[in-house]
Formats: C-alpha cells, sequence, structure tokens
C-alpha cells in the first residue's frame, strides 16, 4: 500500500509541492519564532534573577542613547566616575546594597582574543553580592590574583588560560548564562582591573586624561529594599552628582515590548500560514474524495477494504504535512540564526541560547502536531472515501 | 457439475424502479455465462451484486454454498479480492502506474505468499504484453489496456472472472481476440460471466441469458 501512496503522492507532484511549501514557510517562521521567544524570555528571568540590581548607575557623560548596550551587551565602554559615589548611594533611603564595578577592555590584538575586544570588569568582593555568592559556591578559596572567570558567551577562549593586556591569567570558571552583559564580558577583582589599566601602555595613554584609575569606578550596581519606590531613589542618586541612573527593569520592559510585538506579528503571521495550510489540504483531499471515488473504487473492487482507502488518504495527507514540516523545519533553523544574527546587530538584548533538546522537542513536538493536524484535515475526506459504493468502478467514468 | 455461484431471487429497486425482479442463476465451474440485454436494463447493476461491488435489496447469494451477502462487509472485501476477477468496461488503469505495477494492484491488498510479480510477468507475456511492462497506461492502445487488465483480474487466480462489455470499442479481430482468451480463461480452470451487447461474443458462451425487464431468460445451453 505503501508503494500506491507513493506513486499517488508522485502523480499528483505540483499540487503536492505546492502544500508542501506552503506549510513549510508557516512551520519555518513558527520554528525560528518560537526559540527566539524563548531566549528572550529566558533571558529576561535570568537577568531578572542573576543579575541582581534594579539599578545601575553609570557616569552622567556615557553615551546614553541605548541604555541596553550597558544592560546586555558585551561591548567596551570605557566610562568612569569617582569611588566614592558608590558610598553616597548606598546612604540613600530604599538602597539596600550598593557595589562598584570597573570596565575596561582587552586589545583586539591579544593572543587569545583574536576577535573583537571584550570587556573587562572588576568588581568589588568586599561588596558584591552578584558574583561572590556564585563564586562561593564553585571556588570556595575565592579568586587568586592571577585569576579570572568568563562570561558564558565569550569566545576565542582556547584551553584554560587567557592573556589580557599582556598577561596571563588562569580561567577560574565560566559564568552561567546571566542574560547581560556579564555573559560576554572577563571578570576579575577590581584591584586587578585597575593594575591591568595603570600597567598597560596603550590603556595608561588612553586614559590619562580621567586620573589615577585606583580611585575610580565604572559602574554602581545598586540593589534596592523590597517594596521601595524606584523614582524617588533615582531623584536621590540624580542629585548625588553627574550620573546617569539607568532603571534595569523599565529597560528589559522596553525590550520585552518590542519584542514581543515582533515576535507576536511574526509568530502570529506563521500560524496564520499554517492555518491556510492546513485548510488548503482539507479542502484538497476534499475535492478528491470526488475525484478520486473511481480509483478508489477501483480498489475496493481489487480487494481494498474500506480501511484501506482511509490509510490512503490520511497517509498521504501525513507525507505531505510530514514533508512541509521536515523543510520547515530546516528552513526555520537557518531562519532563526539568521534572525537572530541581525536582531543582535540592531539591539542588545538579553538572550539565553535554547539548548540542543530545547530544539530536538520543538521540532518532534511540530512533527507530532502537525502530522495530528493533517491527519485531521483528512479524516472527513478519508471517512468519505472509505464509505464509497465500490460499484463506482462499475458507474463512473474514467479516472486520472 | 459442482455450483460455484448461485442467486436466489435477487432484487434491486432503484427510486422506486425495480431493476432487478427475483433473479436466480447458477454458475458451474469451469463455466462461461453470458447475459445480453439492452442498454441500461440492469446488466451491470447484475454483475456488480454478482461481484459483491453492491447489495441487492433482497434475495441471497451462495459461493461455495456460502450466503456471501450476509458477510461482514470486510469479509465481503476479502472474499471480492480472492474469488472474483474482474474486467470492466473500460480497462481502468491507474495512470500513474506502469503496466506491471497496474496488473500487481491487487496484490498489494490481498495477504497472498505467492510470487506475484512472476505470476503478473507470466500473464503479460501469455496476452502478448511482455516487452511492454514499464509502459505507462497512456501509451498503450485500447487493446493492449483491455489485455492489461485481463491481466489483472487473473493474478490471483480468482474462481470467476466478472467481464462487463469487454469487447466494447473493439475492432471486430481484436474483439475475437478478446473472446479467444475468456476461451483460454475457461480453459484454465476458471469461470467467467460476461455482460454484453456483443451477439459474437456471447454466442461462444456455455449459456446465454437475456435480461429484459428485470427478468432473466435463458436463450442457449451447451
Amino acid at each position: 500500500m505503501a508503494f500506491l501512496i507513493w506513486q499517488s503522492l508522485l502523480h499528483r507532484k505540483l499540487q503536492n509541492m505546492a502544500i508542501v511549501f506552503s506549510i513549510a514557510i508557516g512551520v519555518g517562521i513558527v520554528f525560528c519564532i518560537i526559540p527566539i521567544f524563548s531566549g528572550v524570555s529566558k533571558g529576561m528571568d535570568l537577568s531578572r534573577q542573576r543579575m541582581g540590581a534594579d539599578i545601575v548607575v553609570v557616569p552622567g557623560n556615557a553615551v546614553m542613547e541605548e541604555p541596553s548596550l550597558i544592560l546586555f551587551s558585551g561591548a567596551p565602554v570605557n566610562i568612569y566616575m569617582p569611588e566614592n559615589i558608590t558610598d553616597t548611594i548606598r546612604k540613600i533611603p530604599g538602597v539596600s546594597n550598593a557595589t562598584s564595578q570597573f570596565f575596561t577592555h582587552t586589545l583586539t590584538a591579544d593572543c587569545c582574543s583574536v576577535g573583537d575586544s571584550i570587556r573587562l570588569i572588576g568588581y568589588d568582593p568586599s561588596s558584591d553580592w552578584i558574583i561572590s555568592p556564585w563564586l562561593k559556591s564553585v571556588r570556595p578559596d575565592g579568586l587568586q590574583s592571577d585569576e579570572v572567570i568568563i562570561g558564558a558567551k565569550v569566545q576565542n577562549i582556547f584551553g584554560d588560560k587567557i592573556s589580557i593586556l599582556g598577561q596571563m591569567f588562569k580561567i577560574a570558571a565560566v559564568l552561567e548564562e546571566t542574560g547581560t552583559s556579564m555573559d560576554y564580558s572577563i571578570l576579575t577583582n577590581i584591584d586587578e582591573a585597575r593594575n591591568l589599566v595603570t600597567s598597560n601602555p596603550q590603556l595608561k595613554i588612553a586614559l590619562k586624561d580621567v586620573g589615577p584609575t585606583d580611585k575610580l569606578i565604572s559602574a554602581v550596581m545598586v540593589k534596592t529594599t523590597e517594596g521601595a519606590n524606584l523614582e524617588n531613589i533615582v531623584e536621590k542618586i540624580q542629585e548625588t552628582g553627574y550620573v546617569h541612573p539607568i532603571v534595569a527593569s523599565e529597560v528589559k520592559k522596553h525590550i520585552n515590548d518590542q519584542f514581543n510585538l515582533l515576535l507576536y506579528l511574526l509568530g502570529g503571521t506563521g500560524i496564520l500560514i499554517v492555518l491556510l495550510s492546513i485548510f488548503q489540504l482539507f479542502s484538497r483531499f476534499y475535492t478528491l474524495t470526488w475525484e478520486r471515488q473511481t480509483e478508489w473504487g477501483l480498489y475496493l473492487a481489487l480487494g481494498a477494504w474500506a480501511r484501506d482507502i482511509a490509510v490512503i488518504v490520511i497517509s498521504e495527507a501525513i507525507c505531505v504535512v510530514l514533508a512541509g514540516v521536515v523543510i520547515g523545519l530546516f528552513a526555520g533553523g537557518g531562519l532563526y540564526w539568521t534572525g537572530l544574527q541581525l536582531l543582535k546587530a540592531h539591539q542588545s538584548f538579553p538572550f539565553v541560547n535554547p539548548s540542543g533538546i530545547f530544539f530536538t522537542i520543538l521540532s518532534l513536538a511540530m512533527l507530532v502536531v502537525f502530522s495530528c493536524i493533517g491527519a485531521l484535515a483528512a479524516w472527513i475526506p478519508a471517512y468519505q472515501g472509505s464509505h464509497i459504493e465500490p460499484s463506482t468502478i462499475m458507474t463512473r467514468g474514467e479516472f486520472d | 457439475m459442482a455450483e460455484l455461484f448461485e442467486l436466489r431471487d435477487v432484487k434491486k429497486n432503484y427510486a422506486g424502479n425495480t431493476i432487478l425482479n427475483g433473479i436466480s442463476l447458477s454458475l458451474l465451474k469451469k463455466h462461461i455465462i453470458a447475459i445480453t440485454g439492452d442498454s441500461g436494463v440492469g446488466k451491470t447493476t447484475l454483475l456488480s451484486i454478482m461481484g459483491l461491488l453492491q447489495q441487492p435489496s433482497s434475495g441471497e447469494l451462495f459461493a461455495n454454498g456460502i450466503a456471501v451477502n450476509k458477510l461482514q462487509l470486510s469479509e465481503q472485501a476479502k472474499l471480492r479480492g480472492k474469488y472474483f476477477g474482474f474486467v470492466f468496461q473500460r480497462a481502468r488503469l491507474i495512470g500513474s502506474l506502469s503496466v506491471l505495477e497496474n496488473v500487481l494492484v491487487p496484490a498489494r491488498f490481498a495477504k497472498t505468499e505467492d510470487d506475484v510479480i512472476k505470476r503478473a510477468k507470466f500473464l503479460l507475456k501469455k496476452f502478448g504484453m511482455s516487452n511492454r511492462l514499464n509502459y505507462k497506461p497512456q501509451e498503450l492502445s485500447v487493446g493492449q489496456l483491455r489485455r492489461v487488465s485481463l491481466a489483472r483480474a487473473l493474478l490471483l487466480r480468482p474462481s470467476i472472472i466478472l467481464a462487463d462489455e469487454p469487447t466494447n470499442d473493439l475492432d471486430p479481430s481484436l474483439a475475437e481476440t478478446v473472446a479467444e482468451y475468456f476461451l483460454q480463461i475457461r480453459n484454465d480452470g476458471m469461470s467467467v460471466v460476461i455482460v454484453t451487447h456483443d451477439y459474437a461474443l456471447a454466442n461462444r458462451a456455455d449459456q446465454v441469458f437475456h435480461l429484459e425487464h428485470g427478468q432473466l431468460s435463458q436463450i442457449t445451453h451447451a
């Protein structure tokens, strides 16, 4: 019977191909959108859970066209302000903790980071609540002066050592994904980060106008108390000097809104295309019930059971749907990768790559769901086809 | 001689009209029966009832003593595939399949251990089609199509061949060839029921019946 099904599909190549491709386009869009949606959502959740800062305070002269660059990208940002601002912020009512971070970056010509330069973040172990607790669980003895932690998405690292600004460092640990800029950064002790800058002639020249680095910081990570009024705190922070507070939740909300709109539009289009394809499949098979009555009557006359006819109809529909889904999955994979690169090129956003298991489950789920939908679309035609009178073969005209 | 198939008081009504009105008929082994009659008198209906392609309004059908029209539809389908071979008015070959594949279609639905490919090739050779195995139906002449459909009907060694106007549209020489094939089939041990307008063909049968006003009357007996 498989042979008859296959031959019938081949015989109606063009009609079948049209349905296969429309299903493939819909599935491709849906398969592209779901992982992006999942990656952004997970990134948002993780950044909320792991970044731990409600407000990030940066110098007022920092270019702030896109605050998400500081929060979610690994792009180097050389911005500095006096260290004592951290103590002032700590005293503001509603602030439960504040810790300083010092930013610099690797040089593109470094031996083990041949690509773009990477942001280097120096954190203050005495007040930090973001990296230190996690580090304690993976390295109870703490970070040594010749060690660094690297973010989960730092690339071009070979082996367990890394050269930063001409000095060799051991990679103590790889940070779990946070959905923030830390994923693309190298982290070290704040004093070590400052030492690196002062001992590097190129950076020393670049930073000569900002003063002695041992009294500078790049950002203050602020944690607020439960239920604190963020607006009031932001106002108080602004009063402390020429600084710019970034409310992380607002940036995230803004990104979330942008993505939701985009993903709902694209996802909706994809689902609409899939539904149209299924409707097309249903109408084609429904029409076939009439067109192929004589053929199925012949099968019945030659010994086929009514059940055989139903199997033929449903199998043909499932084959068409499966071909569309498989092509759609590959196309969707390509679309996902390309789309993600394009989005990343134009927007910094928290993103956690979905795992291989996620893609496997999603692929299998789409195969199963669409096969079931295909079978359902062919159900009525199959039922009608299996209930035609075998004598049709005697009374109807020729068939194709 | 043993009765292979029997119709007892078979009636068929369509939309208030009586098409068949109490038909009784016995088919013996290795016999050819011809049923003649004008167009529209119900010859094809009678043939399709005999072949279990449709149910009679009343009456009984027996195959080897078993009341087959009382069987479940799935059982009837099974019996139809193995017990009957059909030769339709038109060849009814599937356009997407080759000659050989068309002949093999009945085997796709019957669970048979036989070497059906060997038998299909044998039958096609017998009907002079061995050099056309991979041709598609649209590449064949009317006579060749008829021969392929005959080979298909014989593939599973059915007990009875039911032929509906097998010489319709054929020129006299080809019609004669087809008639010869039916005689060969009988000689191979099968029985044949032919519905036809073609009296030349009917006269080659062992028994000839005429269908008129829903009743069957015997014209000749061998």
